[in-house]
């Protein structure tokens, strides 16, 4: 085929429908005279033409036009929603099923995924297994008592028992200041528990505790506490608390709790998360103390709690970490 | 109705409708149903689709009537609508994959429908061409039927479907060359 014949089977509908240009229309035309295959191309597509118009129109039935107008004035009489007029299996349901069940799992994953990364409640108690399932505090988590802020901590047994129910979690800085605060002023301190059996240990600081806590506290105490630093005090009464791994907030405001008639201590070990702000959004036990109302206090305590939040990059940010509540007996304060 | 005359009528019915008297829209639909029924089915080339079609035209065009623009035929107007119509529903059968398959042997609607004294060699072209139409891609179709069939010029089927003059003529190349393979018993060898 030489390219003449190319372009003018290119143009020979247009030709045929009479919509080429003149000029243009002319070439073909002259083409056409001397090319014998392009001339039989052209009666090809003239026939086509001619079928078409031979099938003429379509068969329709004798009544359709009363039949018609009846349905056409009905409809336009009922008037309101036009009713779609094509009716059609709808494959297009199993496809938009597919798809929001795909956008379903998303959701789910993305969700999931958000609070695993500690930013709700759903994600901590997802975290507590993992928590659970974390190496328990080994031989050597009681064994360090010996650096010095252990040291600091066991001097001072006999004025912290009195104040028994502890915030075991608290940072060290405020233990120390309680426990230094208690031993100045005895009275003081027993003129407030009065008959309590039990006493929230996460006590507001006075700048007079902090005065007493200062010499018995190293600089590294406005640190976050360390799960060693902290277990000199659990001496003689281990408190389960696991290895914090995420940074621990300082405690700000704690509500009162209960009064109680203990006959042993208990240990509730919590796992909280805090917001930006310090609030406690979330509370789950991480390790029971076997008694369900003790249990029911502390997480109570825990989520009307407040902390100062963790800092990140100069930013506050959310937390999540261990925190014990230990419940002692009232005669055992009183020792 | 064609001419100038047949215009006028038009005219005259359809300021009657628009001022509310339905028996002059009755007589219009009567005057152009069959076009537009005709129009539909080489479209869609289904009888159910056509009656459909053709209704909804009538119907939107009622609904629409005081907004006709004198300038313009009613036939032409409501001729549009039911284009329309018709590419809509095609979009649709190929976002469904309903593009019919090709029949077997007798299961065809228009075969069914076809009046039995009709001329048997008519039946057969009929039902070939039908086959063969609905192979086309509804693109290609439509311009095919609105220039062979409704005798429009490229400019009104570029202007009809919102595509350039070059695109027209591609796609009725395009249909030519595939019509001309599907029907190659009915024309002439090369």
């Amino acid at each position: 085929m030489s390219e003449d014949c190319r372009r003018t089977r290119l143009l020979l509908g247009a030709y045929h429908d009479h919509e080429l240009n003149p000029d243009v229309a002319r070439q073909v035309k002259e083409h056409l005279a001397t090319c014998a295959e392009c001339r039989r191309e052209l009666e090809s597509l003239e026939h086509l033409h001619s079928l078409v118009r031979k099938a003429g129109p379509p068969e329709m039935a004798e009544d359709y036009w009363d039949w018609q107008r009846t349905r056409v004035w009905r409809r336009l009489r009922e008037g309101g929603r036009e009713r779609q007029p094509f009716y059609r299996p709808s494959f297009f349901w199993p496809k938009l099923a597919t798809v929001a069940g795909g956008l379903v799992v998303v959701l789910v994953v993305a969700t999931v995924g958000w609070q695993m990364l500690g930013h709700g409640r759903y994600g901590e108690r997802r975290a507590l297994p993992a928590e659970r399932a974390a190496p328990a505090p080994g031989p050597g988590y009681a064994a360090k008592p010996e650096i010095p802020r252990s040291k600091t901590l066991a001097e001072a047994p006999e004025q912290e028992e009195p104040k028994v129910e502890a915030g075991g979690q608290l940072r060290e800085a405020p233990k120390a200041g309680v426990v230094a605060a208690a031993g100045a002023r005895p009275g003081a301190r027993a003129d407030r528990v009065g008959d309590r059996a039990m006493e929230q240990k996460p006590m507001p600081f006075t700048d007079q505790a902090r005065r007493g806590a200062q010499p018995a506290r190293p600089e590294a105490a406005q640190r976050r506490v360390s799960i060693a630093s902290r277990q000199p005090r659990a001496a003689g009464r281990a408190i389960p608390a696991a290895v914090p791994r995420e940074e621990e907030p300082e405690l700000v405001s704690a509500p009162p709790l209960p009064k109680l008639n203990l006959r042993d201590s208990a240990t509730v070990v919590l796992r909280l998360t805090t917001d930006s702000s310090g609030r406690v959004t979330g509370a789950v036990i991480s390790k029971s103390s076997g008694v369900m109302r003790l249990d029911s206090i502390a997480l109570e305590a825990a989520r009307r709690s407040r902390f100062k939040p963790v800092r990140k990059d100069h930013r506050p940010v959310a937390s999540s970490f261990q925190y014990p509540y230990r419940f002692k007996p009232r005669k055992h304060a009183q020792e | 109705m064609d001419g100038p005359e047949g215009h006028v009528a038009d005219l005259e019915l359809i300021r009657r409708t628009q001022a509310g008297e339905n028996e002059a829209f009755d007589e219009l639909m009567k005057r152009y149903n069959q076009s537009i029924y005709r129009v539909a089915y080489s479209l869609t080339r289904s009888h159910a689709d056509a009656d459909d079609i053709s209704q909804e035209a009538f119907i939107r065009a009622y609904r629409a009537i005081k907004h006709f623009d004198e300038r313009y035929r009613f036939y032409t107007w409501v001729r549009k609508i039911a284009v329309n119509l018709c590419l809509n529903h095609l979009k649709r059968q190929r976002r469904f994959r309903l593009l019919p398959l090709p029949l077997a042997d007798g299961d065809n609607e228009s075969a069914d429908i076809a009046d039995p004294k009709a001329d048997a060699e008519t039946s057969s072209l009929r039902y070939d061409l039908d086959r063969a139409l609905l192979r086309l891609p509804a693109d290609q179709r439509a311009v095919f039927i609105l220039r062979v069939d409704q005798e429009m010029s490229y400019n009104e089927i570029s202007e009809m479907l919102k595509i350039p003059v070059g695109t027209v003529m591609s796609r009725l190349n395009r249909a030519r060359e595939r019509l001309k393979g599907l029907l190659k018993e009915y024309l002439p060898a090369p």
